[in-house]
């Protein structure tokens, strides 16, 4: 059974997809157990709520348990699909609460820092968390895609369907409104 | 070395912003809900509807109509162009693209056709412009449209009738006439100018003194010099330079005929109204007119020659 495991972790993202597009959910499981941290960043990061995060993160999972069967094999692979996949999803929601308004989404979960955690380091990660949610959808995506999960530029473009040029505009406005919100909320780490 | 995307201070503060990690039971609760089946629908996308996209054809007005410009002047192009290199049948002179497309040696030039000269307008009251630019007609037909004028124009009965009976009488006789054979079209036009011009004061005004000066012309040439008095000439008004010579030069020939006496007797009278007073050349001038009365020989009433002789102010 152990050898069984093993050679199932030891299994491509190729030959998982493969199993997916079987209607295995075994497959899944393994697939998520190796990938969910992927969009359950990006989407703590865009959403600042881990219940939405979360959920972000299984709808993306899902969807490629859906797609399995249009799956090529050689192709970019499971991480940088489900990266295109999540920053989509979030900037859909980001969409969606502009629509609904901020009163239909319930109130973030009470993330506060462990107790041994200092006070300060709080109030930082809170400021950092509140400039990036004030930056528009597209920004705060481009913020995420490059710095926190450090895909190159055109890489993020691509993610964004967008031209090189314009995102790395984009991106320059970004930096700069996030750096101004920062700086503005005297955070001095 | 690439250039740090925040500043370290930035770059410290969100790297605070740490991710716990996955919930516990995350993968468990995935599978649960595919087993459930609560997989995600293909909703529409929330993202707002793009605007509608722009008219197939043109947008605002002035793109419109500047196409509509545009595909007239290619359509113009490519018409001249096939004309001019023979498209459609023998190449047609099309001046700018035949040139272009010989010299480009696609296409030989046609000859290009060279435009017919516009007819001078002739004015109604100018008779000489009618008589020139007229074609050829023959002697007969002009006559024969000038006999009909004349004959409608003496006739009492035609002239008492209203204007519109005239002119279709006028008409019918005209159309006579060129049934016959008797004038052609540009006979009757040059006849009917010439009609025109004659109703008109001014030119027969003119006509009458050119028909005198010519008849003046004939006589001096004729009689050398004689004044012409009587007719419709009045003296003095046409003032013919040959005439004046011709005058001249007989009282040179009277004056020389007359015997040496009386000669040196007119010069020193001639002398005398230099200085004579009023009253004392009209003396003089008396004498002198006796002088030449005298000769018989003198055809005219003679005058002091003036020209070349210094007295001109003496003169009649």
């Amino acid at each position: 059974m152990a050898t069984t495991a093993q050679a199932i972790a030891s299994e491509s993202d190729d030959a998982l997809m493969a199993r997916v597009a079987a209607r295995d959910s075994d497959a899944l499981r393994l697939l998520a157990d190796r990938n969910a941290d992927i969009p359950w960043r990006i989407a703590y990061r865009m959403l600042a709520d881990a219940t939405e995060a979360e959920d972000v993160a299984q709808e993306t999972l899902l969807r490629l348990w859906q797609f399995a069967g249009r799956w090529q094999a050689g192709g970019p692979g499971v991480a940088a699909w489900l990266t295109r996949v999540a920053t989509n999803a979030c900037v859909d929601r980001i969409r969606r609460r502009r629509f609904v308004g901020e009163d239909a989404i319930p109130e973030p979960a009470d993330e506060s820092p462990l107790a041994d955690e200092a006070i300060e380091a709080d109030e930082i990660r809170n400021a950092v968390a509140t400039c990036i949610e004030a930056l528009p959808d597209r920004q705060r995506a481009a913020i995420v895609l490059t710095y926190y999960e450090e895909r190159q530029n055109k890489m993020a473009a691509d993610i964004l369907a967008m031209q090189i040029k314009a995102f790395e505009s984009l991106l320059f406005r970004a930096r700069t409104s996030l750096r101004d919100c920062v700086e503005g909320k005297g955070v001095t780490a | 070395m690439t250039r740090p995307a925040f500043p370290s201070h930035i770059a410290t503060a969100l790297n605070r912003l740490t991710v716990p990690p996955l919930p516990q039971g995350f993968s468990d609760r995935l599978v649960a809900r595919i087993d459930a089946g609560d997989l995600p629908s293909d909703g529409p996308s929330v993202t707002p509807p793009l605007p509608t996209a722009r008219r197939a054809f043109g947008g605002t007005g002035w793109r419109r109509s500047g196409r509509i410009v545009t595909i007239a002047a290619a359509f113009g192009l490519a018409t001249a162009t096939a004309a001019a290199s023979g498209f459609f049948g023998k190449p047609v002179y099309v001046p700018v693209v035949s040139d272009a497309l010989a010299k480009a040696q696609l296409v030989e030039l046609p000859s290009r056709k060279e435009p017919k000269a516009a007819p001078r307008p002739v004015a109604a009251n100018d008779s000489k412009a009618a008589i020139t630019t007229e074609t050829q007609p023959s002697p007969n037909g002009r006559q024969a449209v000038r006999e009909l004028y004349r004959r409608l124009h003496s006739d009492s009965e035609f002239q008492s009738l209203p204007r519109q009976e005239k002119l279709a009488i006028a008409r019918r006789e005209i159309q006579a006439m060129l049934d016959k054979g008797e004038a052609t079209i540009p006979e009757l036009r040059r006849a009917f100018v010439e009609h025109r011009a004659l109703q008109n004061p001014v030119v027969r005004q003119r006509i009458k003194r050119e028909l005198v000066r010519r008849g003046l012309q004939k006589q001096g040439s004729d009689e050398a010099g004689i004044p012409v008095r009587g007719g419709e000439v009045v003296a003095g008004t046409v003032r013919q330079p040959g005439s004046v010579a011709a005058q001249s030069e007989a009282r040179r020939d009277a004056f020389r005929r007359m015997p040496a006496d009386q000669q040196a007797r007119i010069r020193d009278l001639r002398e005398q109204l230099r200085t004579a007073s009023p009253t004392e050349r009209r003396a003089i001038r008396q004498e002198l007119r006796t002088i030449r009365q005298s000769q018989q020989n003198a055809p005219v009433e003679e005058k002091i020659e003036t020209a070349g002789e210094g007295n001109a102010d003496v003169a009649r």
